[in-house]
């Protein structure tokens, strides 16, 4: 086989090849240094355009259920009040819900839930009175977004107004609220390294 | 964005841009042509009807758009400076690579689009006849005879400068 197009290679990687023609052409690049290493930089720069591009918010446009649910994802909250500030999990009375929409269909988040590039996040928070929220994540290369900002009165399951699409970063990634009783004045992005 | 043209964008955005910094040689230029070409799907995004890939599909606009902005003959030099003349380069004989840079710009400033849209997909890109064909959208021996018309128009210039 002679060494594939660069319109071939493109195809391979972005997996839009037929079965057997994939096949083949792997087995061409395996076999061929100049080859690998135009894959490895097709594949350098599919990584850097996706990490590049902004994590976006969009607004919520599938139908999700209304039911109360079980927290998903590890909850970090910290509270104001006199509580000895720290970190807690599910089950304060506070929490949040994380529903997936994966190719279309919906469904709520499991605890460790894989997600995939492309698949929308909608977090929901059950609160007991009102609160000033903040919520965050961590992807697994440590950048930080904040998604959002903002005081929520007291309600169950209630829908923050914008969604999470997730973008190419490949690993773990948490999700932490703070329910706080005061504005979160003192809650910067700085601050939320520290909570981490 | 419409949510089609968006996930295409997220998952073929690199493929534009490569392919236009391949092109046209600079970064600036490369992300006006991925801004120009994800806007013209927007507009009308009905023109992607499936019949190929997304990729080839992207290829042939990338490559349209890129051209316009070749007949800015400062890039255009560019192109052929970094892309065609390594391609074909002179025998240790000929001209100096300054010389011969100057022959493939002359020669692929004049080539009417078509052709020279057949000489950046056969000689940039390396692609077979096959590729070619449904780029162009034409039958695989006349993008051969494509392929054979710009290679004769190259030879020809270069023997008439040797």
């Amino acid at each position: 086989m002679i060494c594939p197009s660069e319109l071939r290679l493109d195809q391979l990687v972005v997996g839009e090849l037929a079965v057997a023609v994939a096949r083949e052409t792997r087995t061409h690049v395996a076999e061929c240094l100049p080859c690998r290493r135009r894959v490895a930089d097709i594949e350098r720069e599919r990584v850097a355009f996706v990490h590049a591009l902004p994590r976006r918010r969009a607004p919520w446009v599938a139908g999700i259920s209304a039911a109360a649910a079980a927290a998903a994802i590890v909850v970090v909250a910290t509270r104001g009040g006199g509580e000895e500030p720290g970190n807690r999990t599910k089950g304060s009375g506070e929490h949040m819900s994380v529903y997936v929409e994966h190719r279309g269909h919906v469904h709520q988040a499991s605890l460790d839930e894989r997600v995939e590039p492309g698949d929308k996040l909608q977090m929901t928070l059950t609160l007991r009175e009102a609160r000033h929220i903040s919520l965050f994540g961590t992807d697994a290369t440590g950048a930080t977004t904040v998604y959002f900002e903002g005081r929520l009165d007291a309600g169950t399951d209630i829908p923050l107004p914008n969604s999470i699409i997730l973008d190419g970063t490949l690993g773990r990634e948490s999700y932490v609220v703070l329910f706080c009783a005061a504005p979160l004045t003192a809650c910067t992005t700085d601050t939320f390294g520290v909570v981490k | 964005m419409t949510a089609d043209v968006a996930t295409i964008y997220r998952t073929h955005g690199h493929v534009v841009l490569r392919r236009a910094r391949r092109l046209l040689g600079n970064d600036d230029d490369a992300r006006d042509v991925l801004q120009q070409v994800f806007v013209a799907m927007l507009k009308g995004p009905d023109r992607f009807r499936g019949d190929s890939s997304v990729t080839t599909y992207l290829y042939r606009m990338t490559t349209n758009v890129c051209l316009q902005r070749m007949r800015n003959v400062r890039v255009r030099a560019n192109l052929l400076d970094r892309q065609v003349a390594p391609a074909y380069a002179l025998d240790e004989r000929s001209e100096s690579a300054a010389e011969t840079s100057a022959l493939v710009r002359q020669l692929v400033a004049s080539l009417p689009d078509e052709l020279a849209h057949v000489a950046i997909a056969c000689f940039v890109d390396g692609m077979t006849h096959e590729e070619i064909a449904e780029q162009v959208g034409c039958t695989r021996r006349h993008a051969g005879n494509l392929v054979e018309a710009a290679r004769r128009a190259l030879q020809d210039c270069l023997k008439e400068a040797v």
